[in-house]
């Protein structure tokens, strides 16, 4: 992603995600999106998550 | 009567004298007052529907839904998040869900063994590695002595849709309290053409060499 970018260490900043979408979507961002959904059952009433 | 003309019953009423100037003038003054009772009570209604903010406060109220009450007291006080990883923008995505979440909390790093492959191929191999470092995080933070609520895990990988390949991050958390772990895929982008040139070295040529592998597009691989 380096090369193709041209930009140095996109891994560590914005990431592939960051770069296609021009900087509007960081990584970081996406992933906390993610993590919202990872607490869901935590966040929300239990009837929501029967087995 | 002439021939070739029909002789027609008499009408009822036909001959008599119509009632006088001064009934049909009441009859005429009745039919308009209705009319105009009609019209005013209209007019009031349109009044009424066309009303802006003054007349919506006689609606009912809306109905509000109120918040989960049952949700764990952890959620409330201060959390301690154990996060398996060390990566920067990683940790800084979970301070910031932690904030979202928690009114106070604070997030540890304890990195982790995914225990699945370094560019996992499939959603389901990225989500088992995100678990794994949750689970190994809060292990961790066991050993050295930090009550952690939860552990964290955080996986990039990439999926095959078609003859297409995505880009997908797998998140999890596992509650140490409880036991219990959940994990979600996030959303995912396409990943840009490979062009590893046959090399593996360097993570981000790795990555593109394991893209070209599995997709057989690599004329070098």
């Amino acid at each position: 992603m380096d090369d193709l970018s041209g930009k140095s260490d996109v891994r560590s900043g914005l990431g592939m995600m960051g770069v296609v979408t021009n900087g509007l979507l960081p990584r970081a961002e996406c992933y906390t999106h993610g993590l919202l959904f990872a607490f869901a059952r935590f966040l929300s009433d239990a009837r929501y998550w029967a087995p | 009567m002439e021939d070739g003309q029909l002789e027609l019953p008499p009408v009822e009423g036909a001959g008599q004298q119509a009632p006088g100037a001064e009934g049909g003038e009441a009859l005429e003054a009745a039919v308009e007052q209705e009319l105009d009772a009609i019209v005013a009570g209209a007019a009031s209604l349109a009044a009424q529907a066309l009303a802006p903010d003054g007349d919506a406060a006689q609606l009912p109220p809306p109905t509000v839904v109120a918040p989960p009450t049952d949700a764990p007291a952890a959620l409330t006080d201060g959390v301690v998040l154990a996060v398996g990883t060390a990566n920067r923008a990683k940790l800084d995505s979970v301070a910031s869900a932690a904030e979202r979440m928690f009114s106070a909390h604070s997030v540890r790093a304890f990195p982790a063994d995914s225990g699945v492959s370094a560019q996992p191929m499939s959603v389901a191999e990225t989500m088992d590695g995100a678990l794994n470092r949750a689970q190994g995080a809060l292990a961790a933070a066991e050993e050295a002595g930090v009550s952690a609520e939860f552990g964290v895990g955080i996986e990039g990988g990439l999926e095959q849709i078609g003859q297409r390949w995505f880009e997908r991050a797998g998140s999890a958390s596992s509650e140490r309290r409880t036991a219990r772990r959940a994990s979600a895929p996030a959303v995912g982008t396409r990943s840009p053409a490979p062009s590893c040139g046959g090399s593996r070295e360097g993570r981000s040529s790795a990555r593109s060499w394991m893209i070209c592998q599995a997709s057989r597009t690599c004329a070098q691989a």
